[in-house]
């Protein structure tokens, strides 16, 4: 295996709020690495930080081996190149009074050498790799005479456009219609092949997430609760409350109606978190210490970790 | 400039309102520009004809209380009016804007006091501020146009800068910063072209102010030499020959100062109706 | 099943001094007696504005232009505003997405039920309908000691809760729901789908629940009825519509959407987007992106054409089904 591309410890307090607490992961060359959570989790903010976008209160993001807050303000924006980020909503990530074309043509603009002249072309053959053909038809256009589905392919041109290694989706396809979204999926995953980039999937659909990652880790209220493999976590889910997680998902198969246990309670609030385990007011099989001690994130099995006091330890 | 002037297009009340204004506003610039080759007489020319005479079609507008030719004095009249809100406008944006722009984008404490500066200057009315300003400074063109400005300068400032703290938390500026633009970048291409239109409104409406305040200067008697053509001055001295039923005297240039605020206002009516987003 | 709602030809449409556009065009469906009915699309699918239409809250510049809607036997077109109103609330009700915007911040929780109990039946007391608001509020799973929180007090999924005891309060036989988990965390929307359930059951309701999630209606909805670009394009039981869809459209959307307990399920991508209102293709207003198109579809609109008990799809690619159909019992 490829040396580990980000290895991080960090946590980032903003004001009285511990939005990441304590996250610790690592995400290999060539993974679509899932971060999956519900409001308030700290998946978004996870994100942003390994983006070079949100200095951690505390820890480090190490990528590529180079500890990216150690570098000094010029070098990190060098460092910027290889990382690019793709928002949720494509109305509002592009500008509304700027030609689509030239949106892509900024980052080759401020982060990359090709020289003015041959700019227009690079956006051409860039607009045409994501499925806006013919290309110069699309390029004058501006966002409000688009679909989402064709802005969303135009957020992703620019961030692919100056070739990085590093791609972070935000929820690329949540304000994405329905019949569009596996076209995205589909792009997305399929510019992670030709460019070989890696991919860190932030989102709260399960499905998705299962779909396109092939690891994953579940946040809840700033820490991660469980990760690993995609498919071990789904099929032998240690955590209660990706279990509870899980079973909660609408399943679009009517065979698959089932009686759930649903957790009770709703997200607390990030100003006051539960003491000891995060989820133990809400945990189905919550036990005295939960509340006392905080479970540390352990591995449980081949690369598969988990923060629960229940799970017995390798 | 195409994106601000695209409310032109397509139909609707919003849009016969704009070309209205914009069709008053061309039609008295022309005319002041055009002064010298259409006037058929000396504004200046004292005892041209009778006294006070009625519109007639030698004198078409009639003659003022010294014999002078009002149609004449009328289309002469408006160049300094014009001319000083123009002047105050442009002087507006120009300290204005950048301020506004700069000061919300990046924000802080500085840009805290600044707004409470201009919150302060604002409350100002804007007639007593040029009256303090003639009276030290004399009347001339740049005079009553820095006097208006200073009172208007904080409109813009907070019209532009409420846009630019909305626009400046968009994403499409995050991305923008991520790609790797620097601030002067961001300002220029991303947060200015949004913030924009929101200007248009202010800028017009700033006209029909500066026009009813040059005439009100007129009208108590810190405006221009009384022999110039002017509005407001044929309004302010024609008063007197009223009594004897002479209503040309202030008719057609009070008229005209209407117009000229008229024409502007309804541009800034008609740009504001059509830039609301109306269908769903 | 007796019939407890009828919409027949409804349409509706956008019209303003420059354009017009069509909301729902020439829609017919039924919704049964203690029944939930799947009303599932995209956006510009139509779905929101026919609910709204139930409900007469359709206004300008919206137009219903033409059709019937049968409620209880009555039509609802015919009605004066008044009657409208009396029927709000009291036998038809409806939940809209988003609960904050919904609910008075400056009146508490309580007040909220006791003054609408109250306005509908003048001869309650304020004591029986503050006991009665303590019944609503456990049953929605509230404890009945924050009768006197305001909303702010009150998480997302709780106020939603309180919009459904709204919806509840007056005991409507029929309820509305637009979206109203959508923007639910995953399990607070677990929490809501099987509140409406269980608060369905208990009080015999019928339940029109319009989605664009088909993991919803699958578990949900008994019947489903899929709009696409202002037009019906299938209704069908729930079973047989995700099993064995017949509209092309019902056919990509279901091969285009992950599905965690499907194993090795390639997402089918569809070519194309809904299309915008102001522009809808001619004809059918999927053809630009069926993979079955033919000439036909792009300048005849199909009509929905029965596909089995209780089923209808409009494609004319079961036209010849149908004909098949026929031939096979003639023999």
């Amino acid at each position: 295996m490829q040396k580990g591309l980000i290895a991080q410890v960090f946590s980032k307090t903003t004001e009285y709020v511990r939005a990441v607490d304590g996250v610790t992961f690592e995400v290999e060359k060539g993974d679509v690495f899932g971060l999956v959570g519900e409001s308030g989790s700290g998946k978004t903010t996870t994100g942003r930080i390994t983006a070079g976008l949100s200095r951690p209160t505390d820890g480090k993001v190490e990528i590529d081996g180079t500890e990216i807050y150690a570098l000094e303000r010029r070098k990190l924006r060098e460092f910027r190149r290889k990382m690019q980020l793709v928002y949720q909503d494509p109305l509002s990530s592009l500008n509304p009074k700027m030609a689509i074309g030239d949106a892509v043509a900024e980052p080759l603009r401020y982060l990359s050498d090709v020289p003015a002249s041959k700019r227009r072309d690079k956006v051409l053959e860039l607009l045409e790799r994501v499925g806006l053909s013919p290309a110069d038809t699309f390029y004058p256009r501006y966002p409000h005479q688009l679909s989402g589905g064709q802005r969303q392919r135009v957020v992703i041109a620019r961030a692919i456009s100056i070739d990085p290694e590093y791609l972070i989706a935000d929820e690329p396809v949540a304000m994405v219609d329905v019949s569009v979204r596996a076209q995205i999926i589909d792009l997305l995953l399929r510019m992670q092949k030709e460019l070989n980039l890696t991919i860190l999937l932030i989102t709260h659909d399960l499905a998705v997430a299962k779909y396109m990652c092939n690891k994953i880790a579940v946040m809840y209220l700033g820490k991660i609760m469980e990760y690993g493999r995609t498919k071990d976590l789904f099929a032998h889910p240690l955590h209660p409350y990706t279990q509870a997680l899980l079973q909660a998902v609408p399943i679009p198969n009517p065979r698959e109606r089932s009686e759930k246990q649903i957790p009770l309670g709703e997200i607390p609030s990030a100003f006051n978190p539960p003491t000891g385990c995060r989820f133990h007011p809400r945990c189905p099989f919550v036990f005295d210490r939960c509340s006392a001690e905080i479970p540390e994130l352990l591995q449980r099995d081949t690369e598969h970790f988990a923060a629960c006091h229940l799970c017995t330890g390798k | 400039m195409g994106r601000v002037l695209s409310p032109l297009l397509g139909k609707g009340s919003g849009r016969f309102l704009m070309l209205a204004g914009i069709g008053l506003t061309i039609f008295i610039a022309v005319m002041s520009a055009a002064a010298p080759y259409i006037s058929p007489h000396d504004p200046t020319q004292i005892g041209l004809g009778p006294v006070n005479s009625p519109p007639s079609p030698q004198y078409p507008f009639g003659t003022d209380q010294y014999g002078r030719d009002l149609l004449s004095r009328t289309i002469w009249g408006g160049r300094f009016i014009l001319q000083v809100a123009v002047t105050a406008v442009l002087i507006c944006m120009a300290i204005g804007l950048p301020i506004g722009l700069i000061s919300a984008y990046n924000g802080g404490n500085v840009d805290r006091t600044i707004a409470l500066v201009m919150d302060s200057i604002y409350a100002f009315p804007s007639l007593v501020l040029a009256i303090m300003i003639i009276s030290v400074f004399g009347v001339t063109i740049i005079n009553e146009a820095v006097a208006i400005a200073v009172v208007y300068v904080p409109s813009y400032f907070r019209v532009v800068r409420s846009q630019v703290l909305a626009v400046k938390e968009m994403p499409y500026v995050d991305a923008a910063k991520s790609v790797g633009a620097g601030s002067f970048s961001v300002l220029l291409k991303y947060i200015w072209p949004n913030v924009a239109s929101s200007v248009v409104v202010v800028a017009t409406v700033n006209f029909a102010d500066s026009i009813l305040t040059t005439a009100g200067l007129d009208f108590i008697g810190l405006g221009l030499p009384v022999t110039l053509p002017d509005w407001g001055i044929d309004l302010t001295y024609g008063r007197q020959s009223l009594p004897t039923g002479a209503w040309w005297t202030i008719f057609f240039s009070g008229l005209m100062i209407l117009f000229a605020a008229l024409g502007f206002s309804l541009i800034s009516e008609g740009y504001a109706e059509r830039t609301n987003p109306k269908l769903r | 099943m007796e019939e407890l709602l009828r919409i027949e030809s409804l349409s509706v449409e956008y019209r303003t001094s420059e354009t017009s556009a069509p909301a729902v065009r020439d829609v017919s469906l039924e919704l049964r007696k203690g029944e939930t009915l799947g009303l599932v699309g995209e956006s510009g699918s139509g779905k929101s504005t026919l609910g709204m239409a139930v409900l007469g809250l359709i206004q300008s510049p919206g137009r219903v232009t033409s059709g019937r809607i049968f409620f209880e036997g009555m039509d609802l077109r015919e009605l004066s505003n008044d009657e409208m109103m009396a029927l709000r609330g009291k036998r038809i009700a409806m939940i809209f997405q988003d609960p904050m915007t919904s609910l008075n911040p400056v009146k508490k929780i309580g007040d909220h039920f006791i003054e609408y109990m109250r306005t509908h039946e003048p001869a309650l007391s304020e004591g029986d309908a503050r006991s009665r608001t303590k019944t609503v509020l456990e049953d929605l799973g509230i404890p009945a000691s924050r009768i006197n929180d305001y909303p702010h007090q009150f998480s997302g999924g709780m106020r939603q809760r309180v919009m459904i005891g709204l919806a509840l309060a007056l005991r409507p036989s029929l309820i509305i729901a637009d979206e109203p988990t959508t923007a639910l965390d995953v399990i607070v929307e677990a929490q809501i789908l099987k509140l409406m359930r269980d608060l369905k059951t208990k009080y015999s309701l019928s339940l029109l629940l319009i989605t664009h999630n088909m993991g919803i209606v699958a578990e949900m909805a008994d019947r489903v009825a899929v709009m696409y670009a202002s037009r019906l394009a299938e209704v069908a039981p729930t079973v047989r519509i995700f099993e064995n869809p017949k509209h092309p459209y019902t056919q990509a959307l279901l091969g285009s959407i992950p599905n965690i307990r499907a194993e090795d399920k390639i997402l089918k991508t569809i070519p194309g987007s809904p299309p915008d209102l102001l522009e809808i293709p001619a004809g059918c207003a999927f053809h630009p992106r069926c993979p079955f198109v033919f000439d036909r579809c792009k300048i005849e609109v199909p009509m929905p054409i029965s596909t089995g008990e209780d089923s209808e799809a409009a494609c004319f690619l079961l036209e010849g089904v149908v004909a098949r159909h026929s031939l096979k019992s003639q023999a």
